[in-house]
């Protein structure tokens, strides 16, 4: 054997082994990406008494965890199904029991939603409802902690072939827990519907959605903006932009503030030094359609939900927006954007 | 002839990887000078047996005169082989171990495939094989490495630690070097001695690697972004992104070689002008913002 072959078989085996070895070590310790999941959502919602309840993952198991600032909580719901998520929460008007959606975490394969209810005092969980379409968000009525409201959409799938599978033909529903009936007030099929909030008086919805009511051609569909509807319960039809309606910029997640006619939203405010946009929360009032930027994080800030005294924003903040993972954290700070602080929330064991 | 020096010249032009125009004129050339040798012992009164000796311990050991020669025609390009390889490998086997701990992600086939890869360049590099050892061979080994690479960028890069920047930073000195080497092996390591029109050949090759390379990476480019958005499917339309613009450069390309061997060099520059045209429009295309 000559003197290059020789070097060669030094080099060469040792390579080998060492891909050997990783290899295994690889099939040994590599993780499903339903495993993976880890920490905070930016799923949450605010009780009366201003008990947080947050979805968090752990090594892919959903969980809600309860946060108040005076008490502790020995209960929490855990998901044992690593394949399941929870999809949106709810308190109930006056803080007793909590409603949670969830559905696959591959809605593609297996389209189904189920509604649950679990009461704070006993710790009792059991099924309200299921469906096999994907109910994306569920709220209370405020004056009746017997009816829920749902977004439901009716297909999960990708549109055309440049375009990801996303949830579409959304509508609005209720809930009624007494009668154990549905009833649908929108027949829309809308592209998207997100973001559903109900007026204290509980007779007029308010949902993100795209305004395609003049879209004819492709060029409409790219200056087509995300705004904020209100639809009236009682009769759906009359359904109305109260977001300002010459806001070129999309509108993402909002929240109203009480009966004031005033709305705490997501938009974009700038593009970053990084190149990545930069998401802050905004007011707005739609009666004198004053607007102006609350939050100044830099970061990726949304899903503002209003304090049960309406005195209070809570909202998610990502801090590593646009990157593979996630890095969630709840803020909370006054409507006026003032004494903004980090609420720190237990994540460990579920 | 002396059948011993025949098989000793032999294993001398094993070790190199000349063309064969040039290997056989350095067989003929080293023979002559061992027959010289020889003739010279056998006039200063030594015998066959002892003259045949005397001479081939005069040239010395034939691994090492092969490689000196071959280092003497290809200045540098071992190292630049050994550097990739090794730097290659010390690349894949980083960014599998940082996804692994941090993402817990196994890329099992790209480290086998980059390995693969890499211990070819690395064998080509120690151990020049002579029925192997040609432009195209070493040419595909490199466009494969720059593919699998291409793809560890993307795995270096979103690695979610500080290691992520290193590896990127080397990712990208492993894909530029093996550019480097692409139009080396092309323009100058591999010309054959009785090409004529060999400056207009070497330009050729120089214009047409670089289309290559902006074809190549502006397909796999809009095969990503069809695949992003498009929800993974891997459907005909994907395939047909991919391969026409592919298929059209390596048609025009081996046209145009062609065209140059059989010194039909105007045919060969209206040839060349597609996929010219080609890059043009991307260009045109990206500049736009159609996509």
């Amino acid at each position: 054997m000559n003197k290059n072959k020789k070097s060669l078989l030094l080099i060469i085996i040792p390579i080998v082994f060492i891909t050997l070895g990783l290899v295994i070590a690889g099939a040994i310790f590599q993780t499903a990406d339903y495993e993976k999941q880890q920490g905070l959502t930016s799923v949450f919602d605010v009780a009366i008494d201003e008990t947080i309840a947050y979805v968090t993952y752990l090594d892919g198991k959903a969980g809600i965890r309860f946060r108040h600032a005076e008490k502790t909580f020995d209960k929490s719901i855990l998901l044992s199904d690593v394949d399941k998520k929870i999809n949106d929460v709810t308190f109930s008007p006056d803080g007793s029991s909590i409603a949670y959606i969830i559905a696959d975490k591959d809605p593609q394969s297996n389209l189904n939603s189920t509604v649950r209810l679990f009461t704070m005092a006993t710790g009792e969980d059991k099924e309200l409802f299921s469906t096999d379409t994907l109910i994306t968000e569920i709220v209370f009525n405020p004056q009746d902690e017997k009816m829920l409201f749902y977004l439901k959409a009716g297909t999960f799938e990708n549109y055309s072939p440049i375009a990801s599978a996303h949830p579409h033909e959304f509508d609005l529903y209720s809930y009624h827990l007494t009668d154990q009936t549905h009833q649908q007030y929108t027949n829309l099929r809308k592209y998207s519907m997100q973001s559903l909030n109900i007026s204290p008086s509980g007779s007029i919805a308010f949902i993100q959605m795209p305004d395609d009511d003049h879209v004819e051609t492709a060029d409409d569909v790219f200056a087509m903006n995300q705004r904020v509807f209100q639809i009236p319960l009682d009769s759906p039809e009359e359904l109305a932009v109260v977001s300002a309606k010459n806001r070129e910029k999309d509108i993402y997640d909002f929240a109203i503030i009480g009966d004031r006619h005033e709305m705490v939203f997501q938009a974009v405010s700038k593009t970053g030094e990084n190149g990545i946009f930069e998401y802050e929360l905004f007011y707005y009032n739609w009666d004198n359609d004053e607007e102006k930027q609350l939050t100044t994080l830099k970061e990726h800030a949304g899903n503002p939900v209003i304090g049960p005294h309406q005195d209070k924003i809570y909202f998610i903040v990502d801090r590593k927006f646009g990157k593979r993972h996630a890095d969630l954290h709840l803020y909370e700070m006054e409507l006026d954007g003032k004494n903004l602080k980090e609420i720190s929330l237990e994540i460990g064991e579920n | 002839m002396n059948a011993t020096f025949h098989r000793y010249v032999k294993k001398i032009i094993h070790q190199t990887d000349a063309p064969p125009d040039e290997k056989e004129d350095l067989y003929e050339e080293l023979l002559i000078h061992l027959q010289l040798t020889f003739e010279q012992y056998i006039k200063e009164g030594y015998s066959e047996q002892e003259a045949e000796r005397k001479a081939l311990e005069n040239f010395g050991n034939e691994e090492n005169i092969g490689s000196q020669i071959q280092q003497a025609m290809f200045p540098y390009r071992k190292e630049m082989l050994l550097t990739l390889a090794f730097a290659s490998l010390l690349l894949s086997f980083s960014v599998y171990v940082s996804q692994l701990i941090v993402e817990r992600d196994a890329l099992i086939t790209w480290l086998l495939f980059s390995v693969g890869v890499s211990s070819c360049l690395l064998v080509f590099a120690i151990q020049p094989i002579s029925f192997l050892n040609r432009r195209l061979w070493i040419n595909c080994l490199l466009l494969i490495h720059l593919f699998i690479y291409l793809l560890g960028v993307g795995f270096a890069s979103s690695v979610d630690s500080f290691v992520a920047v290193p590896l990127s930073i080397l990712s990208w000195a492993i894909l530029l070097l093996t550019i480097v080497l692409v139009y080396r092996t092309t323009i100058f390591d591999y010309q054959p001695h009785k090409l004529k029109l060999k400056k207009q050949v070497k330009i050729f090759h120089a214009l047409n690697i670089t289309w290559g390379l902006v074809i190549v990476s502006s397909s796999l480019f809009f095969l990503w972004a069809f695949l992003a958005f498009g929800g993974g499917d891997f459907t005909m339309l994907a395939l047909l992104i991919l391969s026409v613009p592919i298929t059209l450069w390596i048609v025009t390309y081996s046209i145009q070689m062609m065209l140059l061997r059989k010194e039909r060099k105007k045919t060969a520059y209206f040839v060349g002008a597609i996929p010219f045209a080609l890059v043009l429009i991307y260009l045109i295309w990206f500049a736009w913002g159609v996509i």
